[in-house]
């Protein structure tokens, strides 16, 4: 029988219909992934089952039956009874969704006591039991502890614990992977693995990372503008998508690649010499960047690879002078950036730019993207003549791949691909020798992620440019990048031609990134 | 819906500060006798066809008087904000977009003239510098200036680290492009709405320094010197401390809620931006 079944569900907010025609089932331990783009209604699914009236949502037309009840027709009391009890959730951020400064033993008791008529020693039983069950040591110092004084990734784990210590029939877990480094999603991985073995438990698992799904579900659901696209095992879906969007989609995500395109050497563009940036926190100095040294080639990419505090983007702020290094050198052509007067950096400009993470808020809020791109050509290639100036931009505007109209908005009107574009345009817009993108497409989707790669390599091609592609996803790198940085805690790692650094990684932390993101040769959208 | 319904707020607030502003540039033309004009036979006489509000402690048409102190409570406060807005934003941004050495050194000065009753330190100023409304102003406009200074330093400070300050800069933005054009137009709205708020505080405190013989000079009208003159008669001619002191307080309640409904509107075209 289906734990849970949801039948021609449509649903929405205020009105605006979100959800349409939902129909899925979840067998007793059973692992159902629903996997799509940010904004196709995946979290909606699970605000629906839950029904809690903070969320919003409505749901217009169809059934929700988890365990023999209907939901929709549950009154508010009822339902509260089943949450918590025999349906749990786990979310996003496990920092943020428990109470940051009581122990992990008070919450535990909280729960287990506002559900059983317990005392704290069998209570306590019950919470070791659970943390046994799911490979939890440490039982002692876990429950001693507030949730700030674990990692990230310990304190998801504890949190899985917590929905699973009234031993529910069907857990909700709204991305529990994606606010966590790569090691730690392992981690998390293992541990549904874990529950779905020895508590036979149905998990409805939402998720962006197609890797997670494909490592853990037994079915899978690929959502696509509020509809379900297609619905099946994993393997199968996954293995023989029959649906375009599950197409496209498998096919735009960055796969582990030890292939590199064939390049002539060059002259050397940009040369950094053992860079030093520390901060001052409180009274001790903080190395963000310690002695990191490499030589950019004109006309290669180079990515730099970490996780997110690795120090890459403080690397960057360095090579375009944003921000001056405590110590070391960098060379851009036949300069030392370091040399350049204050009223001389816009030569450096010239050579060098820069693309911003999120697109949309690297342009004033208040400004058009035309009037941005205008001063940029301004300074920076010298034209006055507004005439002049306007071709220019509608010139940027079509090799970026957009329609010159789109440049007399304002950044909030145009999609996240659209503003990314806009920001390259701009970047591009005195043809420099050397584009710097700080997680240009971290903020994107897969597919969307795709389409800037592709412009990305183009203007590599067609004006020989060099790149440096900075992002926390290797896959992504490692099928675009001629050589490759792994960066850990402020140091470089690994350094090398990104065949070898993908075939044969001599360090630790390469490996496990590799592992994280090679499951059966996929990685996240 | 909401947002028409917080519009025609603002317009019905703007719409009654411009009727104020107007009424005060031709109290002149509209006053139905000379406002400085005394006449002893006719002291503390209640309202009547002559003189519609009465007259003062002199004889003097309390009406025109009303009229003629609007000019000046009006006028002489807006003419204060404007000059420590513009003066208070520059400093603050100027500290804000540098920080710095100077950044501290300013901040501990500003730090210093707050720590005073910003009243107690007026009375001060304009003790040592003597009446008159020039001096008024400028006791009133030492210490006014300093929390747009704060406003505008701390809005500048969460601004200059966004991206698209650093994208204007390798766009070959100058400091002083990137503070005109991409800076000032960012903050302009939380300074406005600030600013529209201290007209009403800064009338109270030029009728508050009038009242204590520190503000205009004699016999000027303004608000508050009429209620100073007139509270002696406060029992046989209360028409004539009433009547400023309604002027007084409508006014400030209507530059008040004109900025509060300057915020909402800004606040909620902000929203709506965002969730575009």
């Amino acid at each position: 029988m289906s734990i849970l079944k949801i039948e021609n569900m449509s649903a929405g907010y205020w009105g605006t219909k979100v959800l349409q025609n939902i129909s899925l089932s979840i067998e007793q331990g059973e692992i159902l992934a629903l996997v799509g783009e940010s904004g196709s209604g995946k979290s909606t699914v699970i605000k629906s089952v839950m029904g809690l009236k903070s969320s919003h949502v409505k749901v217009s037309s169809g059934k929700i039956i988890f365990n023999g009840n209907d939901m929709l027709s549950l009154k508010q009391e009822e339902r509260r009874r089943l949450l918590g009890n025999d349906l749990c959730t786990v979310f996003q951020n496990p920092q943020t969704s428990m109470n940051p400064i009581r122990k992990i033993k008070k919450q535990f008791l909280e729960t287990i006591k506002s559900h059983k008529d317990v005392s704290d020693a069998e209570a306590l039983r019950l919470i070791k039991d659970c943390f046994y069950k799911l490979g939890l040591s440490d039982a002692d110092r876990i429950l001693e502890s507030c949730p700030f004084e674990l990692s990230g990734g310990m304190c998801q784990r504890v949190a899985i614990a917590l929905a699973m210590v009234m031993e529910p029939k069907l857990i909700l877990a709204d991305e529990p992977t994606s606010a966590l480094d790569v090691v730690s999603q392992l981690q998390v991985v293992e541990e549904l693995l874990l529950l779905k073995k020895n508590f036979k438990v149905a998990v409805l698992l939402v998720t962006h990372n197609i890797a997670v799904a494909e490592k853990v579900a037994d079915k899978i659901a690929i959502m696509h503008a509020g509809k379900i696209v297609e619905f099946g095992d994993t393997g199968v879906v996954l293995g023989q998508p029959k649906n375009d969007y599950t197409k496209s989609l498998l096919a735009d995500v960055p796969r582990i690649e030890a292939g590199q395109r064939e390049r002539e050497k060059t002259e050397t563009l940009l040369e950094a010499n053992s860079i030093i940036k520390q901060y001052k926190v409180g009274d001790r100095k903080v190395d963000a960047v310690s002695g990191i040294s490499f030589e950019l080639e004109k006309g290669e990419i180079l990515g730099i690879v970490g996780e997110s505090g690795s120090g890459k983007s403080t690397l960057a702020r360095q090579l375009i002078r944003l921000e001056t290094p405590n110590e070391g050198s960098i060379r851009i052509g036949t300069k030392n950036i370091a040399d350049y007067k204050k009223k001389e950096l816009l030569c450096l400009y010239t050579k060098a730019q820069m693309v911003f993470q999120n697109p949309v808020s690297s342009f004033d809020p208040r400004k058009t993207i035309r009037s941005s791109i205008k001063d940029a050509i301004k300074n920076l290639a010298g034209i006055r003549q507004s005439d002049e100036i306007d071709k220019r931009i509608n010139a940027l505007m079509i090799r970026v791949g957009l329609n010159t109209e789109l440049a007399d908005r304002y950044p909030f009107q145009l999609s996240g691909g659209q503003c990314q574009r806009s920001a390259i345009a701009r970047a591009i817009a005195c043809d420099p020798q050397l584009l710097i993108c700080d997680e240009a497409t971290s903020a994107l989707d897969v597919t969307v992620q795709a389409g800037i790669v592709e412009l990305l390599r183009s203007l590599v091609k067609s004006n020989n440019m060099s790149i440096i592609f900075i992002s926390h996803d290797i896959a992504l790198v490692s099928g675009f990048c001629d050589r490759i940085m792994v960066m850990k805690n402020g140091k470089c790692v690994e350094y090398g031609p990104s065949s070898k650094v993908i075939k044969a990684p001599e360090n630790e932390y390469t490996k496990t990134l590799i592992k994280a993101a090679s499951i059966k040769g996929e990685s996240s959208i | 819906m909401k947002k028409t319904k917080k519009s025609v707020w603002l317009y019905i607030f703007l719409a009654l500060a411009l009727a104020l502003i107007l009424i005060s540039l031709i109290a002149k033309e509209i006053a139905p006798n000379d406002p400085n004009a005394t006449n002893v036979l006719r002291v503390g006489e209640a309202p009547s066809a002559k003189f519609p509000l009465g007259t003062d402690s002199l004889g003097r048409c309390v009406l025109s008087r009303v009229l003629a102190g609007a000019k000046t409570s009006i006028f002489s406060a807006l003419v204060l904000v404007l000059i420590t807005a513009v003066f208070g934003s520059v400093v603050g941004m100027l500290c804000g977009y540098y920080s710095g050495i100077a950044d501290g050194i300013v901040m501990r000065i500003i730090d210093g003239i707050m720590a005073f009753p910003q009243m107690i330190l007026a009375i001060a100023v304009a003790g040592v510098l003597g009446g008159g409304m020039l001096n008024a102003m400028i006791a009133l406009g030492f210490a006014s200036w300093t929390p747009y200074a704060r406003l505008a330093r701390s809005r500048v400070i969460s601004i200059k680290r966004e991206e698209f300050i650093s994208a204007a800069g390798l766009s070959g933005c100058s400091d002083f492009e990137i503070l005109t054009k991409y800076i000032t137009h960012n903050i302009f709205s939380s300074l406005l709405t600030f600013a529209t708020t201290q007209v009403g505080t800064v009338m109270l405190g030029f009728a508050g320094l009038s009242f204590l013989g520190l503000g205009v000079k004699l016999p000027q009208a303004e608000w508050g010197s009429m209620i100073s003159e007139a509270r002696g008669m406060l029992a046989t001619a209360p028409w004539a401390v009433l009547y400023p002191a309604l002027a007084l307080v409508f006014t400030v309640m209507i530059f008040n809620y004109l900025g509060d409904a300057l915020r909402d509107r800004l606040d909620v075209r902000l929203e709506s931006e965002a969730k575009r």
